[in-house]
């Protein structure tokens, strides 16, 4: 009996999950920088400068992991 | 001329004043909507990089050094009012009961009363709105006074307490 090879079994279906995986944690990525921007305006506003870098590298850091999740599958 | 019927007509009757084609809603992909996100990503980054940007502008701006006061005259607890960068500016410089000098715009950042040095809160007070602001950091605490006081940069050398930059 042959058994089919892994790549086979990445139909449509399987595609379509992958992409809907990429998609959540990007948007999850995006609400957490949406959040970052916001206390990085707070701390600003409040005269807080020195802790808006690390909120600017954070935000960085997510966008670099959003990046990867998007060629993460042979964009 | 006779109305044609819906079975006649090669296009529904509507897009005739709605040309809206169903098909372009494939168009966006889950992929475009992907690389839509991470775009959005990179914009919030982007946004973040500008408010550090903004607060490096805002650092402290240097104005000539001015000694305020000798540091044994000002007992902890009590304040002293100056002036500083100008003449214009009514400033405050604290001795805070552990020791430390702050000094810090006398200006309400609300409507430009001065405040002053609360010995029995340990707070910077404006009596006109009740604003209250940290007199170690010069934060709002209370009231309505939209943002902090501005902070006066200081420098302590041989006993004496110097102003050198204000923080804005």
């Amino acid at each position: 009996m042959m058994t089919k090879a892994p790549d086979d079994r990445r139909g449509a279906a399987g595609k379509v999950a992958a992409v809907h995986a990429q998609l959540v944690v990007v948007l999850a990525i995006v609400a957490l920088q949406l959040w970052l921007i916001t206390v990085a305006l707070n701390e600003f506003f409040l005269g807080n400068l020195d802790s808006v870098w690390s909120l600017t590298i954070a935000s960085g850091v997510l966008f670099l992991v959003a990046l990867g999740v998007l060629f993460a599958h042979g964009e | 001329m006779a109305k044609s019927t819906a079975s006649e007509r090669p296009f529904p009757y509507h897009t005739m004043n709605f040309p809206y084609q169903r098909t372009l809603d494939a168009l966006v992909t889950r992929r475009d909507y992907l690389r839509l996100l991470v775009l959005t990503s990179f914009g919030l980054f982007v946004g973040t990089a500008g408010v550090a940007g903004a607060a490096l502008l805002n650092g402290p701006t240097a104005y000539p050094r001015t000694r305020v006061a000798e540091a044994a005259a000002l007992p902890a607890g009590k304040a002293l009012n100056f002036v500083y960068p100008t003449a214009d500016d009514p400033a405050i410089l604290v001795h805070l009961p552990d020791g430390r000098f702050r000094a810090f715009s006398q200006t309400c950042t609300h409507l430009a009363c001065p405040v002053f040095w609360n010995a029995a809160r340990g707070r910077l007070v404006c009596p006109c709105h009740e604003g209250i602001f940290d007199a170690e950091t010069g934060l709002v605490v209370a009231g309505p006074p939209p943002r902090p006081l501005p902070r006066i940069a200081l420098q302590a050398e041989q006993g004496s307490i110097y102003a050198v930059g204000v923080t804005r």
